[in-house]
């Protein structure tokens, strides 16, 4: 495992366990901290998609797989790969 | 979907125009214009996943090529290797970037790219009817500017912006490298560089993807210098690779997203007042993927393509031209004209016998499957255009994974129902060559095509519920089972599930035409010629009284495993070739009254179980290699009978 830039300003400590897309519930926003994913391509991939470090990422839905919109594009994932999403905490 | 194989392989010359871009962006649409030869457009992400070249129309000198779409050119999957290679063997006039307005931050992942190529380049912002519809603006000039090529807006549907790209491909700028990556990777960048230089044409970009690993870069450059050079080579690159945590490749694409951040100010704004109402095909296209609403969507769309080509595809139409047509008046009347004109019995039978070309070829080939995949090719380019399909690949995600597949094999898989061959080739865009595998099989194995799925779908609205659901049931079962324990079986990863969903568009009338009718062309020049062979094929069996031969021989089988009636085998037989002729063998023997409802049953799912056809089989030994092809359809051949026997042992046993 590896990242591509440690978290910018999540307010967990280190050893919590990390706020991911997963975590965040429907109709929610957050913006992008990093990607960390088990094989570089993956995160390759999803960086070619527009899902960059400090892009905001809106959730629309979770079943029956997750939908997220950035920027003009849509896209559907599954739960894996909304784990390997880290957000920063959105203000409440 | 269509069966078009590649059929114009031109080689590649220089001087090409080439058309490169994200997917579902235009490219398809521009060398349909660019050259004025249709290729299939349509709106979901990896429709084109092989080259094609054309003649530009207004400049006969010129060749243009339409290639798959990319995410980026550091391929990730098969289809993008295929436009990376074309890129770097390739010295074009022009490549032309075709762009998303919308979605220009993707798209300059691309273009940083072509800029490490050095390629003379043409950048086209298409979609600009939905980007300003979306209140989205591109400052076109000050972009140019920063890239140093010519930037065009186009809306490529409505023909807008054309004519300002024909006069940009006249002189196009050569783009140079707009990435400065760290200095270590520029270092070695450098020293490859000097090394390639007089070796290739494109260094920079041959040498950043060397360093990034690429196996087919690590071949070019292996051909290409000494053996001692290529050990510096890799030397400079294990040193890079070994020094830091993050992958090489992953560095150079963060310092491209920072490119990019720096690019997009200034050029690219959105206006959209916040808290404006939602355009209703965006609701719509919310809706369709819906954990509850999707579901009442997706039964409509079933049930409506079910109606046009089911009930009226094969029920109307069929009857009319069928019955009406060829059974009152052009059968009656050929038979006759041969009989009074030909004096040879032996030929007035090859013509117009019980396995005449006349009665029998064309009759099946125009009067039933005909009208069946003209009415199916119209609702299927509706789906196509409209967007629904990448959907459904979301609704049935689910499903899917307890299958071991994910939701993006769903696209092929639908694909399938239009033509398997064509499907097969799709798998492409899936990235591990499990999932490649297991699609191809299941495409095989039960996914029945337009042709065969209107042949089916005919004869069940001619029966009750109860038969559709036991043929889906069992056909879905069978599918479903297999998945498992194929994902099972074979070894390897799937790939993870993200799929782009491209907006709701409304399909084009005129659009939906030229794409029936480039299919139905498709459907008269490579399915009608192999019923001619079929069935010439049956009269020669016949003559020469193999086929008494062969009935009797496979009588067990026929007769007593599956319960159906000796005629039957000359369905299996057609089946060899195409599957849909075998179902039309089974569509007449029905009209005739020689099948019960519950042969009917048996007999469709077996034939649908059975390889698609033969141009099936070759495209898997083209893209499976000739082992895997043929592992698959010794698995498929007894396995379909052996469903089929079974299911006729226990409808026999439930009574
Ligand atoms: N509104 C609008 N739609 C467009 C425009 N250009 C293309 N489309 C639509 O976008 C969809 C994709 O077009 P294609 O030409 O198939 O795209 P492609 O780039 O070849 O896509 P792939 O082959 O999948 O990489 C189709 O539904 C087109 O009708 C445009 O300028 N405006
Ligand atoms: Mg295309």
């Amino acid at each position: 495992m590896w990242s591509i830039k440690p978290p910018a300003k999540t307010n967990t400590p280190p050893d919590a366990k990390p706020f991911t897309l997963a975590d965040l519930a429907a109709g929610q926003r957050a913006e992008i901290a990093c990607l960390e994913c088990p094989h570089a391509a993956s995160c390759e991939r999803l960086m070619a998609y527009g899902l960059v470090q400090g892009q905001s990422v809106l959730l629309v839905q979770k079943l029956p797989a997750f939908v997220i919109r950035i920027d003009e594009t849509e896209l559907a994932l599954d739960e894996f790969v909304a784990r390997c999403i880290h957000l920063t905490q959105p203000r409440a | 979907m269509d069966c078009h194989g590649s059929g114009n392989a031109l080689s590649p010359s220089d001087g090409e125009i080439i058309l490169v871009g994200n997917h579902n962006v235009g490219k398809s649409v521009l060398f349909g214009w660019l050259t004025g030869t249709y290729v299939t457009v349509a709106n979901y992400p990896g429709t084109t996943v092989e080259i094609t070249r054309g003649i530009a129309k207004r400049d006969s000198h010129r060749t243009v090529v339409d290639t798959p779409g990319v995410n980026s050119l550091q391929p990730l999957s098969d289809d993008e290797r295929v436009t990376r290679d074309v890129l770097l063997n390739a010295t074009p006039s022009a490549v032309v970037q075709v762009a998303d307005a919308k979605n220009l931050r993707r798209a300059l992942l691309i273009t940083s790219q072509l800029a490490d190529l050095q390629v003379p380049l043409v950048l086209v912002l298409n979609m600009t009817d939905e980007a300003h519809a979306r209140r989205i603006v591109v400052d076109a000039d000050k972009l140019a500017a920063r890239l140093g090529v010519r930037v065009i807006s186009t809306a490529a549907t409505k023909r807008q912006g054309l004519d300002a790209l024909v006069r940009a491909l006249d002189a196009p700028q050569q783009i140079q490298p707009l990435v400065t990556f760290d200095d270590e990777i520029e270092r070695a960048l450098d020293e490859l560089q000097e090394k390639l230089r007089g070796v290739c044409l494109r260094p920079r970009g041959v040498a950043l993807n060397f360093l990034n690993g690429d196996p087919a870069s690590d071949e070019f450059v292996q051909v290409r210098v000494d053996a001692k050079a290529y050990v510096e080579f890799c030397r400079v690159r294990e040193q890079l690779q070994q020094r830091a945590a993050v992958p090489l490749s992953t560095r150079m694409q963060k310092a491209r997203a920072k490119w990019i951040d720096e690019t997009l100010r200034g050029v690219y704004a959105t206006d959209a007042p916040s808290g404006s109402p939602e355009p209703f095909a965006s609701k719509l296209g919310r809706w369709a993927v819906h954990p509850v609403w999707g579901v009442p969507i997706l039964l409509l769309v079933m049930f409506a393509v079910y109606e046009f080509v089911g009930v009226f595809g094969a029920g109307t139409l069929v009857g009319f031209i069928e019955k009406t047509l060829f059974g009152e008046y052009i059968n009656p009347f050929a038979t006759a004209l041969v009989t009074t004109l030909i004096p040879f019995q032996r030929v007035r039978d090859f013509l117009v016998g019980p396995y005449g070309v006349l009665t029998v070829a064309l009759t099946y080939g125009f009067a039933i499957i005909l009208p069946i995949v003209f009415t199916f090719f119209i609702a299927f380019g509706i789906l196509e255009d409209s967007g629904y399909l990448p959907r459904l690949a979301v609704m049935a995600h689910r499903l899917f994974r307890a299958m071991g597949l994910n939701g993006k094999a769903v696209l092929p898989m639908v694909l399938g129902l239009g033509c398997d061959t064509m499907a097969t080739m799709t798998t492409r865009t899936l990235e591990t060559k499990k999932d490649r595998i297991l699609v191809t099989l299941l495409l095989a194995l039960g996914v029945p095509c337009s042709a065969q799925l209107g042949v089916v779908l005919g004869m069940l609205a001619g029966m009750d519920l109860a038969a559709t659901l036991v043929w889906s049931g069992v056909v879905a079962g069978v599918l479903l089972a297999v998945g498992w324990l194929a994902a099972r079986v074979i070894p390897g990863d799937t790939s993870e599930f993200v799929i782009e969903i491209p907006p709701l568009r409304m399909p084009q009338v005129s659009h939906i035409f030229i794409k029936t009718l480039a299919r139905l062309e498709w459907y008269l020049r490579e399915v009608l010629p192999l019923f001619i062979l079929g069935t010439v094929m049956l009269f020669a069996l016949d003559v020469t009284g193999a086929l008494a031969w062969i009935q009797q021989a496979t009588q067990p089988l026929i007769v007593q495993w599956l319960g159906l009636p000796v005629e039957a085998t000359n369905a299996f037989l057609v089946g060899f070739l195409r599957r849909d002729y075998g179902a039309a063998g089974f569509f007449q023997m029905a009209q005739d009254g020689l099948l019960t409802r519950e042969q009917i049953i048996v007999a469709l799912v077996t034939i649908t179980l059975f390889v698609p056809c033969i141009a099936n089989f070759f495209v898997m030994v083209k893209e499976r290699g000739v082992k895997t092809a043929l592992a698959i359809t010794a698995f498929i051949i007894p396995f379909a009978f052996l469903v089929g026997g079974v299911l006729n042992a226990v409808i026999r046993w439930l009574g």
